[in-house]
């Protein structure tokens, strides 16, 4: 385990040394895309011109949701970028030397690469979430914080388990499934918002079928002190990492139903 | 002829990606819902019928029309063809050929936008009523200059994208610089929230470029907000942007070409 880390870590450094071999590309990437992505938020902060409050949530409790749902979701991007090239290794047939090497296919593909230059997205997530905690002028004490540390953990879990299912189709379809931007970029963008904006059926799905709205809505009402619309139980917000682990989990077992009826194209 | 030959293989190449197209109508409908389900909420937050000339079936419309319409016009998608040969050299083989480089690929990339309007534009138009009461013209006149902004839409997008592309004669990274001016077509395009709902300056800011009348203009006639003399404005400006854009792109690819060096051969 502690050697796994350790390969792991090694494997990461030197990703991160040869991406920085061509700096200047880094650096226009990881700001054109935060620069950019800040003028999407910028589109909210209009929205609310028109308006003094969402229902019933400030510019800056939505700035909270917005941030944390970039920030967990890109973060986790940047993580799972193994998987990402993962149904181009399958399609050049370059997965079966993975098979033959002495390690867990699934270690060595979260291994294979790290995408620096989408730390840009993460970043933009990182600075408005920030922007919108300093700006409620919270008074948290240590259960709060860790409930946001937790919170931003439960969402990377989260969609780390969808990136995974998404790579985990190239197993039969060769090219990955595309379908699954609906909940990745979709899902992102719906949890930017309150839930309670949406349509029933909309909140439905994303409560007790999709845990999405654990990615931060639910652990948002408690640290924000809102009442659930909804009047779930009130120890929703704890869910969160459970219910998100879940997922996780589920990429797992679903990764090992696809390895082994994985049929090589050859090479 | 050799170009409208372009056009059609430009078309037919998007039937080869079948799934994904698919794909692409389900992600842009579910965008479409939770785009439509905030202008619902901000309308009832704002307590306004109207905001900027928009009702709430207008907005609502709106984002319909940009869901629709937004991957066709390169808001959605970014498209990076040119700027990829040039970084790698592979330009030299389209320039010794006896075809006009520009013309080349705007013509492949009508073809494009033209199988998306069909084929990822109206499913989502035909689909979208079933949930929510939609603005439609309300004459054929209205049709009609609307189809004629978006046919100028087109060529403005394919300048936009093009001209940045061409960046890469001059610059290593310019694909960093085509990625942010991609994300701030989103915003300034009147793509993410009509240009009616910025403030004035703005807005002001967002008409000194040609964004939009990539998308803005072609939602205000097909939606009616723009009537009478603001209409033929932005018709005329659209048209301006078409011919002025067209000729900075062929100047700016010209200078670029003098500067290629290739490597080898």
């Amino acid at each position: 385990m502690i050697e796994g880390f350790r390969l792991y870590a090694r494997l990461m450094s030197a990703q991160i040394r040869s991406q920085m071999q061509y700096k200047m590309s880094f650096i226009m990437e990881f700001a054109s895309t935060f620069m950019g992505m800040i003028l999407e938020f910028a589109s909210v902060v209009v929205l609310f011109i028109h308006m003094p409050a969402l229902d019933g949530w400030t510019l800056a409790e939505v700035a909270f949701l917005y941030g944390s749902a970039e920030f967990a979701m890109a973060l986790s991007q940047v993580i799972t970028s193994g998987f990402d090239v993962f149904p181009e290794t399958v399609r050049l047939g370059k997965f079966d030397s993975i098979l033959i090497r002495p390690r867990n296919a699934m270690f060595q593909v979260f291994a294979s690469e790290l995408a620096i230059r989408r730390f840009g997205r993460a970043a933009q997530g990182l600075f408005v979430l920030g922007i919108a905690i300093w700006w409620m002028d919270v008074d948290w004490g240590v259960a709060e914080w860790s409930m946001l540390a937790v919170m931003i953990l439960g969402g990377v879990v989260f969609f780390a388990g969808l990136f995974i299912i998404g790579a985990t189709f190239s197993f039969w379809t060769v090219e990955g499934l595309e379908a699954m931007n609906i909940l990745t970029y979709g899902g992102s963008t719906m949890v930017a918002y309150p839930m309670s904006i949406y349509a029933e059926w909309m909140r439905n799905v994303f409560i007790f079928i999709i845990p999405l709205a654990f990615v931060n809505y639910y652990p948002s009402l408690f640290l924000l002190n809102k009442v659930d619309p909804f009047g779930l139980p009130g120890f929703m917000p704890f869910l969160s990492l459970p219910l998100c682990s879940l997922v996780l989990l589920a990429s797992l077992v679903f990764w090992h139903f696809g390895i082994k009826r994985y049929q090589s194209t050859g090479h | 002829m050799l170009y409208l030959a372009l056009f059609r293989k430009g078309f037919q190449r998007m039937m080869a990606y079948r799934s994904a197209t698919l794909a692409g109508i389900a992600t842009n409908f579910f965008f479409g819902l939770l785009r439509t389900y905030l202008f619902i909420a901000v309308f009832d937050a704002s307590g306004q019928v109207s905001i900027g000339g928009f009702s709430l079936r207008d907005a609502i419309t709106f984002t319909a029309l940009t869901q629709a319409f937004g991957s066709s016009l390169g808001i959605i998608n970014w498209w990076w063809e040119v700027g990829k040969t040039i970084e790698s050299g592979e330009i030299i083989t389209d320039l010794t050929k006896p075809f006009h480089y520009f013309s080349f690929w705007l013509s492949r990339d009508l073809g494009r936008m033209v199988f998306q309007v069909i084929f990822r534009g109206l499913p989502i138009m035909i689909v979208y009523p079933f949930f929510f009461e939609l603005t439609w013209p309300t004459s054929m006149a209205q049709w009609l200059l609307f189809s004629l902004s978006l046919s100028m839409a087109m060529i403005i997008s394919f300048c936009w994208h093009f001209w940045m592309n061409c960046l890469s004669f001059w610059f290593v990274n310019a694909k960093g610089f085509g990625r942010f001016a991609w994300l701030a077509a989103a915003f300034f395009s009147g793509f993410l929230i009509p240009l009616s709902f910025f403030p004035d300056w703005l807005k002001a800011i967002a008409m000194w470029t040609p964004l939009p009348a990539i998308i803005n203009t072609p939602i205000e006639i097909y939606l009616g907000v723009a009537q009478g003399a603001a209409l033929w404005e932005a018709l005329g400006l659209q048209l301006f942007w078409v011919i002025a854009f067209t000729i900075i792109c062929e100047l700016t690819f010209r200078a670029g070409r003098k500067r290629l060096v290739i490597q080898g051969g």
